[in-house]
C-alpha cells in the first residue's frame, strides 16, 4: 500500500473521530435533556417524549441519515455530509443515553430530593443543582461505552459520501484493487482506537462502583 | 407559580398571632390516614417539641408544614396568609416558601457531591441569588459558629455523624429562615455525637430561633421547650407548656410518653 493511501485512510479516520464525538455530544446533550424532561413529569411532554424515545429506538441510524441529508436537501436546506451523520447518529444514540440518566436518577434517593426543596430550589434547581451532579459518575461508564458504538456506526456517513475511513477505504480499494490490505489497515486503526477506550470504561465502572459503596 | 403579590404576607412582618398555624390538617397516604385533623402553631421565638411513639405521625406533620407532603385535608396560614387549603392546593410560590423555613433531616442528607462549604452555599447562591464572596464568607461564619471551619472543604463523606448533622444546621441557617423544622436531628447519631448535636441546638435557642423539633430526647425537650406538643395515632393527645407537661400532665398517656419516652 503507497503511504498515501495510508495518510488518506488516516484522514479519513480523523473525519470518523469527528463524526463520533459531534454525535456524542448530541446524544449526551440530548439525553440529559429527554430525561430531565421526563423525570419532570408533565404530563403532555412526557407522552411526546416517550413516543419519541420509541421511535428513535426503532428506526435504523442509516434511514435517520438518508432522512436529514436527503430530506432537509429536498424541502431547501442544504446540510453537509459530516453534520448530517453527527446530528442523525446523535439523536438516534440520544435515545439510549436517556435511559443512562433515568437510571443514573434512581440511584440518587429520594430524600436528597426533599433536601434541595427545603432550601427553596424549584424542580429545575433540583434536578440540575443536586441529582445531575450526582448522575455523573454513574453515567460516564455507559456514554463512553456508547462513544465506542458510535465510533463504529460513524462508518455509516460513508453512504451519504462523508470522506470518513470506510468511504476513503472504499475508495482505495477500487482505486488499488487490495482489498483485504485495505480492510486490515482499518481493522487495526478501529482496534487501536477502541481497545484503550474500552479499558478506561472498564476501569471508571470499578471506580464508580468501589465509590457508591466506599 | 404565583406572583410575588400573592406571596406578599410571605414578607409582612408578624402581626401577634403565630409565625406558622396548621388547622385541621389530615393526611391520607393510600388507604391509611396518618393525620387525622391535627392542629398546630407556633410563634416568632417559640421552641415546640414534638413527641410520641413512632408512627404517631409527627414527622408527617413536621413536612406537611414545609410542603415535602401535602396535606389530604386542612389549612395552612404563614404570617397570617393563606398557604394553602386542601382539598385545592398551594397558594403561593413553594419555592419561596420552602425558602423561609429551615428543615433538618434525621440522616442529615447533606449532598454528598458537595463540599462542606458548597453545601452551604447551594441555597443562597441559587435560590437567594447571593453573590458568591459574600455567600462564601458567610458559609464560613456559619461553619466557625458550628466549630467545623477546618473542614470547609471537607466531603460529607469523610466527616462523622456528628459534623454531618452541624453542617446541615449551617445550611439551614445560610438561608436567613424564619425558623427551622428539625426531624428526629439525633436519631441517626452514636450516642458520643448527640450532645453536640444537641448543645448546638440549645445554643440557636438560645440566640432566639424559632424551632420546631419532632424528638425522642426527652430532657432536651424539658430544657429548651417552651411547649411540648404530645401525639399519638396521627392526633395530639394533649399540648402544653414545657414545665406543665412534665409535671402535671392531664393524661395517663401524656404521663406515660413523657416518663417512658418512645423508643422506634
Amino acid at each position: 500500500m503507497s503511504s498515501q493511501t495510508l495518510v488518506d485512510l488516516l484522514r479519513g479516520g480523523v473525519v470518523t473521530l469527528k463524526i463520533a464525538c459531534g454525535a456524542w455530544v448530541v446524544s449526551a446533550v440530548l439525553g440529559l435533556a429527554l430525561a430531565v424532561l421526563q423525570d419532570l413529569g408533565i404530563a403532555p411532554v412526557r407522552a411526546v417524549q416517550s413516543s419519541l424515545v420509541i421511535g428513535l429506538r426503532s428506526v435504523p441510524q442509516l434511514v435517520l441519515l438518508y432522512l436529514l441529508y436527503f430530506g432537509l436537501g429536498a424541502v431547501g436546506i442544504q446540510v453537509n455530509s459530516i453534520l448530517a451523520a453527527i446530528l442523525a447518529l446523535g439523536i438516534a444514540d440520544a435515545a439510549f443515553s436517556a435511559e443512562y440518566y433515568r437510571a443514573g436518577f434512581m440511584t440518587v434517593p429520594r430524600t436528597q430530593r426533599e433536601a434541595g426543596f427545603s432550601l427553596g430550589l424549584s424542580p429545575v434547581g433540583v434536578m440540575m443543582r443536586v441529582v445531575v451532579p450526582q448522575t455523573i459518575p454513574f453515567v460516564v461508564p455507559p456514554l463512553l461505552n456508547s462513544f465506542v458504538g458510535l465510533l463504529k456506526t460513524a462508518t455509516l456517513a460513508a453512504a451519504v459520501g462523508a470522506p470518513e475511513i470506510l468511504y476513503r477505504g472504499q475508495n482505495a480499494m477500487s482505486r488499488t484493487g487490495q482489498l483485504v490490505l485495505v480492510m486490515t489497515v482499518i481493522i487495526v486503526l478501529y482496534v487501536a482506537a477502541t481497545m484503550p477506550l474500552t479499558r478506561a470504561v472498564a476501569v471508571l465502572e470499578r471506580r464508580v462502583r468501589s465509590h457508591a459503596h466506599g | 407559580m404565583r406572583t410575588d403579590k400573592t406571596i406578599g404576607g410571605l414578607d409582612a412582618a408578624a402581626g401577634a398571632g403565630p409565625l406558622l398555624e396548621a388547622r385541621g390538617l389530615h393526611k391520607r397516604f393510600g388507604r391509611s390516614e396518618v393525620l387525622h385533623g391535627v392542629d398546630f402553631s407556633v410563634r416568632r421565638g417559640e421552641k415546640v417539641c414534638i413527641v410520641g411513639p413512632s408512627g404517631s405521625g409527627k414527622t408527617t406533620l413536621l413536612r406537611c408544614l414545609n410542603l415535602l407532603v401535602e396535606p389530604t385535608c386542612g389549612q395552612l396560614f404563614y404570617k397570617g396568609a393563606h398557604i394553602g387549603e386542601w382539598p385545592g392546593g398551594v397558594k403561593v410560590n413553594v419555592g419561596r416558601y420552602r425558602s423561609r423555613i429551615g428543615m433538618v433531616f434525621q440522616h442529615f442528607e447533606l449532598f454528598p457531591h458537595l463540599t462542606a462549604l458548597r453545601n452551604i452555599t447551594l441555597g443562597p447562591r441559587h435560590v437567594l441569588h447571593e453573590e458568591k464572596a459574600a455567600a462564601e464568607k458567610r458559609a464560613m461564619e456559619l461553619l466557625a459558629r458550628v466549630g467545623l471551619e477546618r473542614f470547609a472543604t471537607a466531603h460529607p463523606r469523610t466527616l462523622s455523624g456528628g459534623q454531618k448533622q452541624r453542617v446541615a444546621i449551617a445550611r439551614a441557617l445560610a438561608m436567613r429562615p424564619d425558623l427551622i423544622l428539625f426531624d428526629e436531628p439525633t436519631s441517626a447519631l452514636d450516642a458520643e455525637m448527640v450532645d453536640e448535636v444537641l448543645n448546638l441546638m440549645r445554643r440557636l435557642a438560645e440566640d432566639g430561633m424559632t424551632m420546631v423539633i419532632v424528638t425522642h430526647e426527652l430532657s432536651f425537650a424539658r430544657d429548651v421547650a417552651d411547649r411540648v406538643v404530645v401525639m399519638e395515632h396521627g392526633a395530639v393527645v394533649e399540648e402544653g407548656a414545657a414545665e406543665t407537661m412534665f409535671s402535671a400532665a392531664r393524661s395517663q398517656r401524656t404521663r406515660d410518653i413523657l416518663r417512658v419516652g418512645a423508643r422506634r
